[in-house]
């Protein structure tokens, strides 16, 4: 397995979109273009507060192919409910601060060959889309997008797509009592079209679930998530690797690749919720507790994991880095 | 050689809600026969040899359907290539070759193609050249390669 290549950016300009969400433009620190991107890719950030260090994954939004600059949208995420780096963004890190990210990846892209684009957002589950109207507009396909977020001011980017989406884009306030239906939005939808969706996991899920229910192939479906599925009754265990060797616990709050990294390890990420399949690794003996959505069941047979989700579910974990 | 399909025998594809049989010739509409009778409660219309009905099968087909085709192998591509054009998802088009187990070749050298042919071994009615018939199979065009089987007595 390769260790990323990270990429040392300046924030050059910062702008509040509203009140819980930034938006970061990011300039190559040494003055060189960036690397080339397509519409739904993403960026791993690391984030460095002394001794703590955050690797969080940011849509690009923009415009596809833009190599002078890299543009992110940063929503607080309240401390109770994440790790700490999207807020460490929001008040740690001002214009001129200096910052490292890997190379965009993208498994949320258009589907060139659908013949209609159903797009689905969730609050700064919008951030993907930002980037698909451009290659929506130079494409033959028709395309609608649905945006649903609590409160009015909570809508980030609603000016913009409407001059983006026109009569396209439908917004569903749900504070305002305006429920998004994903079986509605499904029901009556033509043959060649493929739906997107991009939000918390109650959102994927329900849209997945309609789809399913509706008869839809799994195919036509694609959706992004921006956290990990939601961690409920765990324990901590021992993650051992007999190569190094190495043992390090992994905690409930922690996944094994962030215990791995806290003991030193190198383990190539990018999506870090369970869904690219970089941080892959092999399975040597225990029980694992599978979270991710990338692998086959003949790859699960295989004895891999995704070590940026999965658990185990006794007390130790024995893994080998793929190689 | 890769290109060269398998086909299988037909199977409902129980995440679709709707399921469509599109058949060529007494075979095909045989198989297509069989495979419903496995699950006759399925919502399921068969429709045979029905080349003037496509356009309004399709503009009535949706996100819940699934297509079965059965019948000779230029059939079973000529449909599923309309049906990708529509939209179709490639994993909701199911393939079951019956009837005549005939070729059709595509001449490489002169580009004719060549129906029902049934030997490894064709001289092309166009060019003259004997051609040996690959594995090498063309989905857009239905057809496998046709390449000259004895290039080296060309000069002679």
């Amino acid at each position: 397995m390769t260790s990323e290549t990270l990429r040392t950016v300046r924030v050059t300009s910062i702008e509040a979109v509203t009140p819980q969400i930034k938006q970061f433009t990011l300039e190559c620190a040494s003055g060189r273009p960036l690397p080339a991107w397509s519409a739904g890719a993403h960026i791993p950030v690391v984030l460095t507060d002394g001794a703590q260090v955050w690797r969080n994954s940011y849509s690009l939004i923009g415009t596809p192919g833009e190599t002078r600059k890299y543009q992110i949208a940063v929503r607080k995420e309240a401390l109770e409910k994440s790790k700490g780096g999207s807020v460490f963004l929001h008040e740690q890190v001002g214009a001129g601060a200096t910052l490292e990210i890997g190379t965009p990846r993208n498994f949320f892209g258009l589907a060139r060959h659908a013949r209609k684009h159903v797009l689905i957002a969730g609050g700064i589950g919008i951030t993907p889309f930002l980037a698909y109207s451009a290659a929506l507009k130079s494409s033959e396909a028709v395309y609608e997008l649905h945006y649903t977020f609590r409160e009015r001011s909570e809508g980030a980017f609603q000016a913009l797509l409407c001059e983006e989406f026109g009569p396209q884009v439908k917004f569903y306030v749900s504070d305002e009592g305006a429920r998004l239906s994903p079986s509605a939005i499904l029901a009556r939808q033509p043959l060649g079209t493929h739906v997107y969706v991009c939000g918390p996991h109650s959102l994927t899920a329900a849209v997945s679930g309609a789809a399913a229910e509706a008869g839809w192939p799994s195919s036509s479906v694609h959706f992004e998530e921006f956290a990990p599925p939601p961690i409920s009754e765990t324990t901590p265990f021992i993650v051992s690797l007999p190569a190094l060797p190495l043992e390090v616990k992994v905690g409930v709050r922690e996944t094994v690749l962030e215990a791995l990294e806290r003991a030193g390890i190198r383990v190539a990420s990018s999506c870090r919720v369970g869904q690219c399949g970089t941080c892959e690794m092999r399975v040597l003996a225990g029980d694992p507790d599978h979270r991710d959505r990338c692998l086959s069941e003949g790859e699960l047979a295989d004895g891999k994991i995704i070590a940026c989700v999965s658990r185990c579910r006794g007390e130790r974990l024995t893994l080998a880095l793929p190689g | 050689m890769k290109s060269k399909p398998v086909y299988a025998v037909l199977e409902l594809d129980g995440s679709a809600r709707r399921h469509l049989f599109l058949t060529q010739g007494p075979e095909g509409r045989n198989a297509a026969c069989r495979a419903l009778a496995a699950q006759p409660s399925a919502e399921a219309r068969l429709l045979s040899d029905f080349e003037p009905e496509m356009d309004s099968v399709l503009a009535d087909a949706g996100m819940d359907m699934a297509f079965y085709l059965a019948g000779p192998e230029v059939f079973l591509w000529q449909t599923a290539s309309r049906l990708r054009s529509a939209g179709v998802e490639n994993r909701r088009i199911k393939q079951e070759l019956a009837g005549s187990a005939a070729r059709r070749v595509y001449c490489v050298h002169c580009r004719t193609i060549a129906e029902s042919v049934t030997t490894a071994l064709h001289t092309c009615t166009v060019c003259g050249l004997n051609l040996t018939v690959r594995d090498h199979f063309s989905r857009p065009l239905a057809a496998y390669m046709g390449v000259s089987a004895d290039a080296e007595r060309l000069d002679a």
